[in-house]
Order: structure tokens, then C-alpha cells, then sequence
């Protein structure tokens, strides 16, 4: 059996490998991304008073400190027994909401943008934001700047700190806003709604009028029938920052929707011997290996998952999008609700139009009469809750939960997190295996393997730190491919 | 003129602290200093780039991983040579070179003049405060070399 690895090449220290397993044939046996990952998150926090994972935890990555920051937040509010008052749920939820609004606009110019406003096959020096900023015009690349800064200075208003927010208490939020800061915020979101739309117009354009990226969107190569999970609302519509967690099956009927404290009695971990990598599956389909289909109990937790398990988005402007993108898929209808859609390049489609969610979302907030209340803390009697604190929120990549236990004096006594993009461990997998099927035949790589590989798990927008690493389109990578005895017979390099 | 000091890295992440915890260290020591600024950030790409806003010269501070020096070997490039240090390029968006040619096309105001200071690291992948001791002992020497390139006097600190 052969052995293809493709690792960036190692001055970026500490990465994502892929490997690639051919058989005697030199066809694709197998495939997965490999990951050293960080360890001893667990024993670094026990011991800790509860009151400061919400700062420790917005440590753990530099790229969602906010995802950590509110899901630890709430996952202390169970612990310690309290409700917050509406006013800081509002106030969470508005930093979530800008949160979402930079994190969704740097994937899509960044990212994805150069698969698809560039396109998969153009020169690595231009597969980057700079070739999308080229491309697109310098006046997108300042409405990417400014929607960036815009939105960092609002995290920074409401969270105390710049890149790591602070203000998250167990039943609260230690930070109440006035009129002044409230008007900012209302600016701020009318500019990143109008920011929204115009990255919509450039998808259009430059995606969906294009015959070719358009084709390659609705190809099959990333095609996976799994089951879909996220956080929707009362009316089973997508919410971030509250709400039940539902999961459709392949043709879009609900399976499961449960508390976000249940999680353990519907989501297992496999282990498998070659990565640290654990492999959440739906527990009532049980593991069934790297597969698709009704039978597999592999899932997928993204902003395509997040569409396919809603029923509708709850702001005006995003379900106009929505209603657009299923019909573009055929507008299939199953039990009276949109079939999902499996095409997972789609998913930078569905980022978009969860970025104008966002943007209308924080306008609603801002508009709220209670965000500007003092009344931003419920102060917790000391009460334990005996079944641990566990709290959740949708992270960019996808359902982010904390769960914490504590002794009688708060003190951690252990944590479990289970992060976005380890849910979509078995899902990126699949999406590698499938890239690189179709770019070997017979021990023959193709042109096109590297970038098609990074297309495929890039899509899942995996973070970097949290649980996996993620590999830009300029980043250097190198594919060795060893025969059976490990010998290497031949590399590829791309600087 | 002003300069910016900027200590990458996770705190909590074992030697990947070196560039906050020098930081940390030099913000006092600057304090007198008007035209300096001290900041410390996670990671580098866009972050970083923005971060330079306004600068006109900056002093990155920054662990490497190359396994090919001694831990605690402290190197200085300036940017366009630089072999690659471990934060420098944010994997979530681009690398800093490619973050800077973005800024400038934007006209943005980013400084021409960035050196950036590696120490060599071992420990980046498990949480911890601790930095281990080669790296523990070339904090001392990675503060003075900065404040000597900022033509400030040296100082006496622990390991």
C-alpha cells in the first residue's frame, strides 16, 4: 500500500497533515486529516475557581475567543444555578452578533474567496486575499477592512477587551451600555447589513453568473448525505446564541432535538488509533465508520448544517437568501420543509447568508428598549449545580459546547468541551477522501490534488487551534508519496 | 516616529508565551517612552497587520519552532527575511506579508520597518504557564535586546 502524505512544510510548526492510503491498485483506500492536537486543556483548568473559564477558555484559540468566551459564560450560568436577566442575554448575544459578522467576512474574502472569486485552479501567489482584492476591487477589500474594524470595536465596547472579552459573568454580563454606545451599535449593524448584501451581489456575480464556479458549486465532488445539526429557536429557525439543538436526517426530517445539556446522551466519540482526533456520531445511529447516508451516524455541523436543520432564518432580508439558495438547488420539499442541501461547497453560500442574519440580528438587538437597562446580572446565591454547568452556542464552525463540573466551593473539578470543528471531524475526512479519489487513479496524482484537498476541508472552515489546523490556499505544502515499506517514490512540492 | 512592540502569542500555551510575557515585561520599562507602544496578540495574518495601523516601525516578538537551534535561541529578521516564526502567520486568514501588501493596496498607514524577534521554543503544545527553562532564561536577553533597539539601557532581570 502506498502512502501519500501532504504536510505544509514545516516552518509553520505544528499543523494539519493529510495522509493518503492507496492500494495495491494505486486507487484511494483512504484518507484523513491528521492533527497534532493542543493537550492538557482538562488539567490546566481543574483546580481553577468556575469564575474564570470564560477567561481562560477565550485563550484557548485565537481565532472564536468570543464562541469560548460565551459558551463557558453560559455553561457557568448552569453551574452556578442562575438566570441571567434579559437585558445581558441581549448584550451577549449583540457581541455574538458582530462576533459572527468579522469571523464570516474573513472566511469568505480570505478562505473561500479564493476558491471561488479566484478560482481553484489560478496561481498559489494569487489563491489569497490579496488575488481577491485584485479581483473583487479595492473598494471590497476597504469594506473588508472596515467592516473587520467596525466590528472589533463593538466586541471590544461591550466585551472590556479588544480580542478577548471579559465581560462574561455567571448570570450576567458585567457591562451595561447607554444610549450613546446603543446608537453605535444601530450603526454598526445597518452598515454590516448593507455589508452583507453587497458580498451577496459579489457571490452572485462572480460565483453563480459564472458558469464554471457555479457548475463546480453544485458538482458532486464534496457531496456527502449526512445528517445536519444546529441550534434553532422557538419556530425551529437558526439562532447562535440560544435555543435547542436539532438534527434532520439526509432527506431533512428531524431525528433528535434536545437542551444543549444533553449532549452526552445523544452525541458519542470515536476513538481511532492514527489521529488524537475524536469522531462525534449520533449515538441512536451508532458508528458506522467514514460513511454517508441514513445508516452512518456521521453528522455535520456547519452554516449549511445550520440552514438544512432551520426551518426558515428569523430575520426578513436572510430568509429572502435562504428561499434563493434551496431554489437553487431545485427547491425540493420533503413533510412540508426544504430538503437539505449536501453540495458542502455550498456552505460558503450559507456563511454568507448567515452573515446577513447576523448583521439584521444585531440591528433587532439594537433596537431592543431593554439592551441599554443597567438590570445585566442575576448574582448567584453560591449554589452549586450538582450535575455540573453545561452551555452552548453556535461557534462560525459549528455547535460549541462547555461543560463543566465544580466542587461544593466552585472549584473545577472537570471539563469537557466539545468544539465546532470536532464535529465535523468525520465530515472533513469524507470530503478529503473524496478530493483526493478523484485526483488519483492508478498511483497517477493529478494536477489540481493539492488545491482540490484544501478545498475540501477549508470549506469546514476549521479553526485552528481549537481542534484542528487549517491550511490557506498560499500556505506551502508538500506531498510525499512513500510505497509500503515507507520508502518515498515520489513528492510534490508547492512553495 | 512611532513604534510599536508587539508580543505574539497564547499565554497559556507554554513557550508559545514568550512573546506576551517580554511584553509584559517591557510595558514598564517603556512606559516614559511617548512614541512607543506596547501590545500584546494572539495570533498574525489580518490581526497583526491591522495591529500596525499607525506605526512607524515595528519590533515583533514572537516563539519559532524550526527544531534546528538550541531552545532559548533568540534571531532577528527583519520581515522580508524572515524564515517563518510561529504566530507570524494567521492559518485562520493569510500571512503577514500578504496581510501588509492588502493594508498598503488599502492605504492603509503600515510601517516599512518591521524586525521581528524569534525564540526558539520546545513547548507549544500543551497548556501551561510555564515556559520551560531554556526559554525562561532568554527572556532577560530577548527584553534587552529590544530595549537596545530602541536606545534604551539594559536591565536586571530574573530568569
Amino acid at each position: 500500500m502506498k502512502r501519500i502524505s501532504i504536510d505544509p512544510i514545516t516552518r509553520l510548526e505544528g499543523h494539519g497533515r493529510i495522509e493518503i492510503f492507496l492500494n495495491d491498485e494505486g486507487d484511494v483506500a483512504n484518507a484523513y486529516l491528521q492533527v497534532p492536537e493542543l493537550r492538557g486543556f482538562e488539567q490546566f483548568c481543574v483546580g481553577r475557581p468556575a469564575e474564570d473559564m470564560p477567561v481562560i477558555t477565550n485563550r484557548i484559540c485565537g481565532v472564536c475567543p468570543e464562541a469560548h468566551h460565551l459558551a463557558a459564560t453560559k455553561a457557568l450560568d448552569d453551574l452556578f444555578m442562575t438566570e441571567p436577566p434579559r437585558p445581558a442575554k441581549l448584550l451577549r448575544e449583540t457581541l455574538y452578533s458582530a462576533f459572527f459578522c468579522t469571523d464570516h467576512t474573513t472566511h469568505f474574502y480570505a478562505l473561500g474567496g479564493p476558491d471561488f472569486i479566484v478560482g481553484p485552479d489560478a496561481a498559489p501567489s494569487e489563491r489569497n486575499l490579496l488575488g481577491v482584492v485584485r479581483k473583487v476591487g479595492l473598494d471590497a477589500g476597504q469594506k473588508v477592512i472596515a467592516t473587520r474594524k467596525r466590528n472589533h470595536g463593538i466586541i471590544k465596547m461591550l466585551g472590556g477587551r479588544g480580542v478577548h472579552p471579559a465581560a462574561g459573568l455567571p448570570g450576567g454580563w458585567s457591562k451595561a451600555i447607554g444610549e450613546e454606545e446603543r446608537l453605535i451599535i444601530e450603526q454598526t449593524a445597518r452598515e454590516n447589513i448593507e455589508f452583507a448584501r453587497f458580498s451577496l451581489d459579489v457571490f452572485d456575480q462572480i460565483v453563480l453568473q459564472n458558469p464554471v464556479f457555479s457548475e463546480l458549486l453544485k458538482s458532486d465532488i464534496y457531496l456527502h448525505r449526512t445528517y445536519a445539526m444546529g441550534t434553532v429557536d422557538a419556530q425551529n429557525r437558526v439562532n447562535f446564541y440560544d435555543g435547542q439543538i436539532r438534527v434532520v436526517d439526509p432527506e431533512g426530517v428531524e431525528v433528535l432535538k434536545y437542551a444543549p445539556r444533553d449532549y452526552q446522551k445523544h452525541i458519542a466519540e470515536r476513538v481511532e488509533s492514527w489521529t488524537y482526533m475524536k469522531f462525534p456520531y449520533l449515538r441512536k445511529i451508532g458508528w458506522k465508520g467514514f460513511g454517508d447516508g441514513e445508516e452512518s451516524g456521521v453528522y455535520c455541523s456547519s452554516p449549511l448544517s445550520r440552514l438544512n436543520v432551520s426551518d426558515s432564518m428569523a430575520t426578513p432580508l436572510a430568509q429572502e437568501e435562504f428561499t434563493k439558495f434551496y431554489a437553487a438547488f431545485g427547491g425540493r420539499m420533503v413533510n412540508g420543509r426544504q430538503a437539505p442541501i449536501h453540495h458542502r461547497l455550498a456552505t460558503h453560500w450559507a456563511r454568507l447568508i448567515e452573515l446577513l442574519y447576523a448583521a439584521e440580528r444585531m440591528l433587532e438587538l439594537a433596537r431592543d428598549p431593554e439592551i441599554t437597562s443597567p438590570n445585566t446580572r442575576t448574582i448567584p446565591t453560591g449554589e452549586i449545580n450538582p450535575n455540573g454547568g453545561i452551555g452552548s452556542v453556535e461557534a462560525p464552525r459549528g455547535t460549541l459546547t462547555h461543560h463543566f463540573e465544580a466542587d461544593k466551593n466552585g472549584i473545577i473539578t472537570r471539563v469537557n468541551l466539545l468544539v465546532g470543528t470536532t464535529n465535523n471531524n468525520a465530515s472533513m475526512a469524507m470530503s478529503v477522501r473524496r478530493a483526493a479519489e478523484n485526483f488519483i487513479k492508478k498511483g497517477k496524482v493529478e494536477q489540481g490534488l493539492l488545491n482540490r484537498v484544501e478545498m475540501a476541508f477549508r470549506l469546514y472552515d476549521p479553526c485552528l487551534s481549537c481542534a484542528t489546523h487549517n491550511l490557506p490556499g498560499e500556505t506551502p505544502m508538500l506531498v510525499t508519496i512513500r510505497n509500503a515499506s515507507g520508502t518515498i517514490v515520489e513528492q510534490i512540492r508547492r512553495d | 516616529m512611532k513604534t510599536f512592540i508587539i508580543g505574539l502569542g497564547n499565554p497559556i500555551l507554554g513557550d508559545d508565551g514568550i512573546g506576551p510575557r517580554a511584553a509584559a515585561a517591557l510595558a514598564p520599562l517603556l512606559a516614559h517612552r511617548a512614541d512607543i507602544e506596547v501590545k500584546e496578540l494572539g495570533m498574525g495574518g489580518m490581526r497583526l497587520m491591522e495591529a500596525l495601523d499607525g506605526a512607524d516601525r515595528a519590533i515583533v516578538l514572537d516563539a519559532m519552532v524550526t527544531g534546528s537551534n538550541p531552545p532559548g535561541t533568540i534571531g532577528l529578521w527583519p520581515l522580508a527575511d524572515l524564515p517563518g516564526t510561529k504566530n507570524i502567520t494567521c492559518l485562520h486568514d493569510t500571512r503577514l506579508i500578504t496581510a501588509l501588501e492588502v493594508g498598503r493596496a488599502l492605504g492603509m498607514d503600515l510601517p516599512t520597518n518591521i524586525d521581528v524577534f524569534g525564540v526558539e521554543a520546545t513547548a507549544v503544545d500543551t497548556f501551561t504557564e510555564s515556559l520551560t527553562l531554556p526559554v525562561a532564561q532568554a527572556l532577560p536577553t530577548l527584553v534587552n535586546r529590544v530595549l537596545e533597539a530602541l536606545s534604551e539601557p539594559p536591565v536586571s532581570l530574573c530568569a
